[in-house]
């Protein structure tokens, strides 16, 4: 019994290690490693939180629910990583323009008032 | 004895936090990326622990094998691209502009996530513990899907909702990935390359078709042990990346007619199973008795082919050209791409052309 708690305790770990990586890096690769971590915190705490037969592995319902996440999770991680590369290639860095880090010395200033948050 | 094995599963739990903890510290990506995948690992041995047999194959399969492949191509594909790679510029595999915020503002966030952090386990420890009425559920009425691994009956049976939908995710992610970029393929090795490296051809040569015959062994003991559609689908995934990246098979087209049909055939399967047989069972997905093992069987081999070709491709066609224009590196890349600025409603008052 003592053992799924300490799955049920690393779970929550992850998920918030997963939290901290995806706002506070900028650079977008770690962002999505951070949401992967933190879908596999949450898979931990599905499986090792929920009650179970006595003599018997895991419940297979949340075992078939975490099993459709990972593979969801693989196909939006290509998906996130494939828009990633094409952040590169559009802006010139991994980053969110917002987050982009300090601005080359030959930076001009715009001639007219930022109209609100430039995507 | 007991003890031990308390002691195995505290360090498993352990190990997991570590490494999660410093793959998202550290600013160099190759670790970052190499740790994701040894997390994989470490968690699959968590799913065998845990009594989670069929998660644990996914997990070695899909979360750390094709995952990881996925990432460390997208990783080669920075780290060629980076103006770094030629002069010295920011490099995009090192990050150096994370974190480098004022220190009262870390020190918040490490404060908050603490908090967080004991609050989330707080609340998931003190949950009382309840009889288990799923699993019990599950237990009674099994003998209605035809298959006796209470895994692959949610799945398939009680549950086929879930899985035709996340079908339908996977086919999305396909198309959209399309949708970005046709990705160049040059991460196949050239043959001549493969020659000088006898390992991995050696190692390719003996892996893949084992690997071949077990996912087929998946499918067919998914209905009765550990293994199923997706843990076989992930395998056969594995061996595809496995044979593109060395050069022994040719990268597949993407969007070649052969792919789409591979790819979408799982779900026009799933959904004429599930349409097709209303007149005689009166709801959707239901199977007629007795029937369930036989359809079980043909959609599982159907939707582990689909389901294969799905993560290949999703491999393969990573988004890649990037050649940076270089009229961008000189560019403020807070604003517009091009360098151009945007009036309010959107009117273009000055290009860099212009000025020239």
């Amino acid at each position: 019994m003592s053992s799924e708690i300490a799955y049920v305790i690393a779970g929550a770990a992850v998920f918030v290690a997963g939290l901290v990586g995806t706002m506070g890096r900028t650079h977008l690769f770690w962002k999505i490693l951070g949401v992967n971590f933190m879908g596999s915190g949450i898979f931990l705490i599905l499986i090792a939180a929920a009650p179970r037969l006595p003599g018997e592995g895991a419940d297979p319902v949340p075992q078939a629910m975490v099993l459709t996440g990972i593979v969801v999770a693989a196909a939006s991680s290509a998906l996130a990583l494939g828009m990633a590369l094409r952040v590169v290639v559009r802006s010139g860095g991994p980053f969110l323009s917002e987050d982009a880090p300090g601005p080359p010395a030959e930076r001009t200033e715009p001639e007219v008032d930022s109209p609100g948050p430039r995507t | 004895m007991s003890t031990l094995v308390w002691a195995l599963d505290v360090s498993v739990a352990v190990l997991l936090v570590a490494l999660v903890a410093r793959a998202m510290l550290t600013r160099d990506l190759l670790e970052a990326v190499v740790l994701f995948i040894a997390v994989g690992l470490t968690l699959s041995l968590a799913w065998v622990r845990l009594g989670a047999p069929d998660v644990a194959l996914a997990e070695a399969a899909l979360g750390a094998g094709v995952t990881g492949a996925l990432f460390l191509n997208a990783f080669q594909r920075l780290a060629r691209t980076g103006p770094g790679a030629s002069d010295a510029g920011p490099d995009y595999v090192i990050d150096r502009g994370s974190g480098s915020g004022c220190g009262v503002l870390r020190v918040a966030t490490v404060g908050a996530a603490g908090v967080l952090a004991v609050t989330l386990m707080t609340i998931l420890v003190g949950i009382p513990l309840r009889d288990a009425m799923l699993a019990q559920e599950v237990r009674t009425s099994l003998e209605q899907t035809g298959v006796s691994n209470p895994v692959t009956g949610v799945l398939l049976g009680f549950r086929a909702y879930d899985t035709l939908f996340e079908v339908c995710a996977l086919v999305v992610a396909m198309v959209a990935v399309w949708s970005l970029d046709r990705g160049n393929r040059n991460f196949a090795r050239d043959p001549k390359e493969l020659r000088e490296d006898p390992v991995l051809e050696t190692l390719t040569r003996l892996v893949a078709p084992v690997a071949g015959v077990l996912a087929v062994y998946l499918v067919w003991s998914g209905s009765s042990g550990p293994g199923g559609a997706f843990q076989a689908a992930a395998l056969l995934a594995g061996v595809g990346v496995l044979l593109t990246a060395s050069g022994l098979m040719r990268p597949i087209t993407s969007g070649a007619p052969a792919v789409r049909v591979l790819g979408t055939m799982g779900l026009a399967l799933f959904v004429c199973v599930g349409v097709g047989l209303m007149p005689w069972t009166g709801s959707f997905l239901a199977y007629p008795e007795g029937w369930g093992y036989a359809i079980t069987l043909v959609l599982e081999g159907v939707l582990t082919l689909s389901i294969a070709v799905i993560l290949l491709e999703l491999f393969i066609d990573v988004p890649a050209a990037p050649e940076v224009d270089p009229r961008l590196a000189t560019v403020d890349p807070t604003g517009d791409p091009l360098g151009r600025t945007l009036t309010l409603d959107g009117a273009l008052i000055r290009s860099p052309e212009e000025d020239e």
